[in-house]
């Protein structure tokens, strides 16, 4: 799971309406993989993130160094797109577990695929 | 400029709205003649502000063989020579010795024997191209297209129409061989062919730098198809095990490998469609969907099957539990699919799925509808006499409003599993006990 998918989800468990963004990450397997570096869909994404959802997500996972506020999309910082890039389509969560703060709710995800299903009696 | 759009003789009733959503994704202003127009029929007229209007189109078009700059168009062919004689001021820009070129003679619904295409092409040599000829890379190609109708059962002695003009490009059929699942690494049962997940990536326009999704990813036929025009794409579906593959070394991420197209796959998530775990907000660009609806692959949520019992109290669960899933009816996944596309989709953006249909008793008004979402277009591909499936377009065009009713039961791919079992089998399917109706007896309203 990379974490520009992490910053689409929330917990969706019955009566679970507040605090339920983000997913706190417990990873026990992180990868980082090589993905092709695309600035331009990097800038695109800046104003669609939950940018402060995205520092935390990336902090867990070691990534340190991203600035508090999203930049603005005409930025020209390389350095910064760069790693923006890595934090995003990079670095993955290949085993490991996303928690709900709120109620707690745990998804596991599993060869990188996190299991976003609730339970037969939870629906 | 007018041009000649020479489409392909296959998906005829999908090449319009390819044509408009390709036109609508560049700002193209776009006419044509829709009374001209028949589906039988290759040919149409279309007109653009430039070349490069019409070569913007054909850099995405899976449906049109090519577009020409016509120079002369007449009932015979010796009509056309005569008009070529008359204005040679159409080609004459295109006589130089550094414009190389070659002439080719295309019959549509008929076979032209060689000996007679070099005729057509000699009887050209007052054209005066002064280039050499080149029949690789040659700058400018020159076609004779003749065309004897699309009707096999009667192919008339001459031609309904001819034409002489310039290739000015063409589409993008080479992507069908390219991206064809006989060569994929990954394909399952109901993997969409490449033909079709990229007039459905085309009709909903998707662009470089999007995001699209596919709630029901399957195999991931589509994502490959939005991630080969540049898009960054995720898919879900409620069994991991498609997503992931059975077998080691086939998966969906191996596919996109196999196109070098990984650095486009953004993640693949288990999920059910009834319960999205997305934050409630715009997150996507398009979305692609062959929801599930057959005997083979009927659909599930996760939910207590009638008659089973509720499973233990105990919570949290065992950490391997795998949730019991229980059939998710047709009716219900569309509404859960458009509810879910007003809300995850940006303004403007398109979703592109298809739906199983009853050919007896299909109506306009059986597709489903919501508030926030206006229909682009709506086009059938047959399946058999009785079975069909509607390649349905809608654009997200007001936010987001909840919709009003769940679900509609009144509509032809209401219990179409059960319909579908027994009309292969004759009979109601023994598994699975239902209060539905016999096909034949299903209310026709």
């Amino acid at each position: 799971m990379k974490l520009i998918t992490h910053n689409m989800l929330q917990c969706h468990a019955k009566n679970c309406t507040k605090d339920n963004f983000p997913l706190k990450i417990e990873a026990s397997e992180v990868a980082e993989q090589e993905t092709e570096f695309n600035p331009e869909f990097i800038r695109r994404m800046l104003g669609r993130l939950e940018w402060k959802a995205f520092v935390s997500a990336a902090e867990s996972l070691g990534i340190m160094g991203l600035p508090t506020e999203a930049p603005a999309e005409s930025t020209e910082d390389e350095e910064l797109l760069q790693l923006i890039h890595t934090a995003l389509l990079e670095k993955q969560v290949i085993e490991g577990a996303l928690t709900c703060n709120n109620c707690g709710h745990v998804y596991r995800v599993k060869k990188s695929i996190p299991d976003m299903r609730l339970q037969e009696d939870e629906v | 400029m007018r041009f000649l759009c020479y489409f392909v003789q296959a998906q005829p009733e999908f090449r319009l709205p390819e044509l408009d959503a390709i036109a609508s994704m560049f700002d193209i202003p776009l006419t044509y003649d829709k009374s001209e127009y028949r589906l039988e029929n290759p040919f149409l007229y279309i007109d653009v502000p430039s070349e490069e209007c019409a070569k913007k189109i054909l850099s995405r078009a899976i449906l049109i063989k090519e577009i020409v700059e016509v120079w002369a168009d007449a009932p015979t062919h010796e009509e056309t020579l005569e008009i070529l004689r008359r204005y040679t001021e159409r080609y004459k820009s295109f006589s130089s010795p550094e414009i190389s070129f070659k002439i080719i003679v295309d019959f549509f619904g008929r076979k032209c024997a060689v000996p007679r295409q070099l005729e057509f092409i000699n009887q050209l040599g007052f054209l005066n191209l002064e280039g050499p000829v080149s029949l690789k890379t040659p700058k400018l190609i020159v076609t004779v297209v003749h065309d004897y109708g699309g009707d096999p059962r009667y192919v008339p002695e001459l031609p309904y129409r001819c034409y002489v003009g310039r290739v000015v490009g063409t589409g993008q059929r080479n992507l069908i061989d390219r991206y064809t699942l006989k060569r994929r690494n990954y394909i399952g049962t109901t993997s969409m062919s490449a033909e079709l997940a990229f007039l459905m990536a085309n009709c909903a326009r998707v662009r470089a730098n999007d995001i699209v999704h596919d709630p029901f990813a399957g195999t991931g036929s589509m994502l490959v198809a939005a991630a080969h025009f540049g898009a960054y794409v995720s898919g879900g579906d409620i069994d991991p095990r498609a997503l992931r593959g059975k077998v080691a070394g086939k998966s969906i991420a191996s596919t996109f490998q196999q196109y070098k197209l990984s650095s486009h796959l953004n993640g693949l998530l288990t999920i059910d469609m009834s319960q999205p775990p997305f934050r409630p907000t715009t997150l996507f660009d398009a979305l692609l969907s062959d929801p599930p609806y057959g005997v083979r692959e009927g659909a599930r949520k996760v939910g207590i099957r009638e008659g089973k019992a509720l499973p233990g109290p105990e919570y949290p669960k065992p950490e391997n539990h795998i949730p019991m899933t229980m059939p998710y009816d047709l009716p219900e996944i569309m509404s859960d699919l458009l509810d879910f596309a007003a809300q995850h989709l940006h303004l403007h953006g398109r979703l592109a799925y298809w739906l199983p249909t009853f050919r007896p008793e299909y109506r306009d008004s059986d597709v489903p509808t919501h508030p926030s979402l206006t229909l682009v277009s709506n086009s059938e591909q047959a399946l058999t006499r009785r079975w069909a499936r509607r390649l349905i377009v809608m654009e997200k065009t007001a936010p987001y409003q909840p919709r009003t009713e769940r679900t509609c039961h009144n509509v032809s791919h209401a219990l179409l599993r059960t319909k579908l079992w027994f009309d292969t089998h004759g009979r109601e399917d023994p598994d699975e006990p239902t209060q539905a109706p016999r096909a034949d007896e299903v209310e026709t309203r």
